[in-house]
């Protein structure tokens, strides 16, 4: 499994972390296309934020070098931020190799 | 066994919160103050998190028959309200013999946890005592800022009413002792009051119980991660029996509009003299620059409330004390034909319609009906109500301004039965207008005001930017 398989792995794995904080309706699927954020999006602020904090939990035991994601990510605004899992997955890999 | 029994339900009320406030010592304004709350990111009085806690603890071990929960672990994901029905439900009793609970309210989740018990018999020596609660008036909360945040740390004094404790937790407080019920209640003390105090965000706990250690006097902490870009911090505590992290959000204040100074400096001074303007909705967000701008303009502004009274009368007196003209008066669109006489006198040349329930709010479905009613009602009723009340004071030629939404253009999930009622608005202004008011509508985008509050950074239109031109329309009705 590639960098960013191990990546996915860990976030799909956040994704069960915060789905248990959600209602059946606005639980996450596993899938790189999951919206995060925007006018679709089914997260409100604070549950994005949940998510990136159990998103760098998980990254952080899985994969190496660890990244500071929470810190590097909500410093950007919305319309900056990764929309889906997908968009989060390359950053993260980005943010390992940087 | 994976289960799902529901072990509680309540309503949570004023009473319930004071008493909790008096009980814990975290009398933060979020969960007492009902006009103030109002103007914060979740737009209502919200129930301790720790109360759901120890509440839910307390009908477990009744449930379980006894007990000492040992270690909790949790998250408080979405607030809980006054007035909504709370669930608590026993998610999975482990095999290990941890439990799992989900407290849910208005279709979200208000707390997950999970307990590790102790299920030896309780000791038998009495537990030592606990110093009585503080005399004198309680303290008002700190404002950590969070560039102050970094490197923190104190102490907070433990203390405990234990007669309330028996009588509002009396399985837990029997189970736990005096001890270990000071030091738990001062978990919502450290975030309400003191760090980060005044706009915290209670979020996540991982704390261990240990039964027999003896009391202390103070729960010490230390603030262990800053994000300073997302508001959030990671305290550790330790103290007594208990020690483990919390965490916790910083919320955005209040939405601060443009100053009286500001607004004066984008119109000419007697642009708006023509102007006798009713401005409902006018104590705070786009109500509040519309009367800066009318009176900034030369214009006489009314500036109406319903619960914000002190917010309409700061809004009057910033602008009186530049020497405009403003107006409070107390307005309820449920209730408009008591303001038919006040409405006389004034004899309001253009109204201003800006009364809005919270708008952004978590349903428990895909549409829920009764929020849909909620908008309507302030939209399409209020407006009707009000146009009628100022035929009764026998002001037959209106000219009205409504605001109504960009969602209509690009739909937003989670939005839909906002978008409904200001669609019908719009219908409705079609039919005043049929009726001889002149109405100006206009679609506004996403703008920064108390209703568009969050934690992430999210743009958002300035109101003075979005409404000037709105008000120099008026001035001859197209807006």
């Amino acid at each position: 499994m590639g960098d960013r398989g191990r990546v996915l792995e860990a976030l799909y794995a956040a994704v069960d972390d915060v789905n248990l904080l959600l209602p059946p309706r606005d639980r996450l699927a596993k899938a790189e296309a999951t919206v995060l954020l925007g006018d679709a999006a089914h997260l409100d602020s604070l549950g994005f934020l949940n998510l990136v904090l159990a998103a760098e939990t998980q990254v952080n035991a899985r994969c190496a070098p660890p990244v500071n994601l929470a810190e590097r990510l909500l410093e950007l605004d919305e319309a900056s931020l990764p929309a889906t899992l997908g968009a989060l997955a390359t950053l993260i890999v980005e943010l390992q190799g940087s | 066994m994976a289960e799902r029994d529901t072990i509680d339900e309540r309503i949570y009320g004023p009473t319930d919160q004071d008493r909790f406030a008096a009980l814990s010592g975290d009398r933060n304004p979020i969960h007492l103050d009902a006009v103030g709350a109002r103007r914060e990111m979740f737009g209502a009085v919200v129930v301790h998190g720790l109360h759901l806690l120890l509440r839910a603890l307390d009908t477990l071990i009744g449930t379980r028959g006894g007990g000492r929960p040992v270690r909790l672990r949790g998250q408080f994901p979405h607030p809980a309200f006054l007035a909504v029905p709370v669930t608590t439900r026993l998610v999975e009793r482990a095999g290990d013999g941890s439990s799992r609970l989900s407290v849910e309210s208005g279709g979200q989740v208000c707390l997950h946890a999970t307990i590790e018990w102790d299920d030896a018999p309780a000791p038998t020596a009495p537990s030592a005592a606990v110093s009585e609660p503080p005399a004198g008036p309680p303290a008002a909360p700190n404002e950590c800022a969070a560039d102050t945040l970094t490197g923190r740390e104190g102490r907070v004094d433990l203390w405990l009413d234990a007669r309330a404790a028996a009588r509002d937790f009396p399985r837990l407080h029997a189970a736990l002792g005096p001890a270990r019920m000071a030091e738990l209640l001062a978990l919502t003390r450290l975030v309400g009051m003191e760090c980060p105090g005044l706009r915290s965000i209670f979020s996540a706990f991982d704390v261990e119980l240990a039964p027999d250690a003896p009391p202390a006097r103070a729960l010490r902490f230390a603030v262990e991660r800053v994000i300073a870009s997302a508001s959030f911090l990671k305290l550790r505590v330790a103290g007594g029996g208990i020690g483990g992290v919390l965490d916790a959000f910083l919320r955005p204040p209040p939405h601060t509009q443009a100053t009286y100074a500001e607004v004066r400096a984008r119109v000419a001074s007697r642009e708006f003299a023509g102007q006798r303007a009713l401005i409902v909705g006018g104590s705070r967000g786009l109500g509040e620059v519309t009367a800066k701008l009318v009176a900034a303009g030369g214009g006489h502004a009314t500036v109406t409330y319903c619960a914000g009274r002190t917010d309409a009368e700061r809004v009057a007196a910033e602008i009186a004390a530049a020497g405009g003209h403003c107006d409070v008066l107390h307005y309820d669109v449920a209730a408009a034909d008591t303001a038919v006489p006040a409405l006389a006198r004034l004899r309001p040349t253009h109204v201003y319609y800006f009364a809005s329930p919270k708008i952004f709010v978590k349903r428990g479905g895909p549409y829920d009906p009764s929020l849909y009613a909620r908008f309507a009602a302030v939209y399409v009723d209020g407006l009707e109500s009000l146009v009628a009340a100022c035929r009764a004071a026998g002001l037959p030629h209106l000219r009205l301004f409504v605001p109504s939404s960009t969602v209509l253009d690009e739909p937003v999930r989670n939005l839909e039965e906002y978008a409904e009622a200001k669609a019908a608005a719009e219908a409705r202004c079609a039919l005043l207008a049929r009726r001889g008011v002149v109405v100006t509508l206009r679609r506004l985008p996403r703008i920064a005001t108390d209703q568009t509050l969050t934690l992430i950074r999210h743009a958002a239109g300035d109101a003075l930017d979005i409404l000037t031109p709105i008000v120099r329309g008026m001035n001859d009705g197209d807006g």
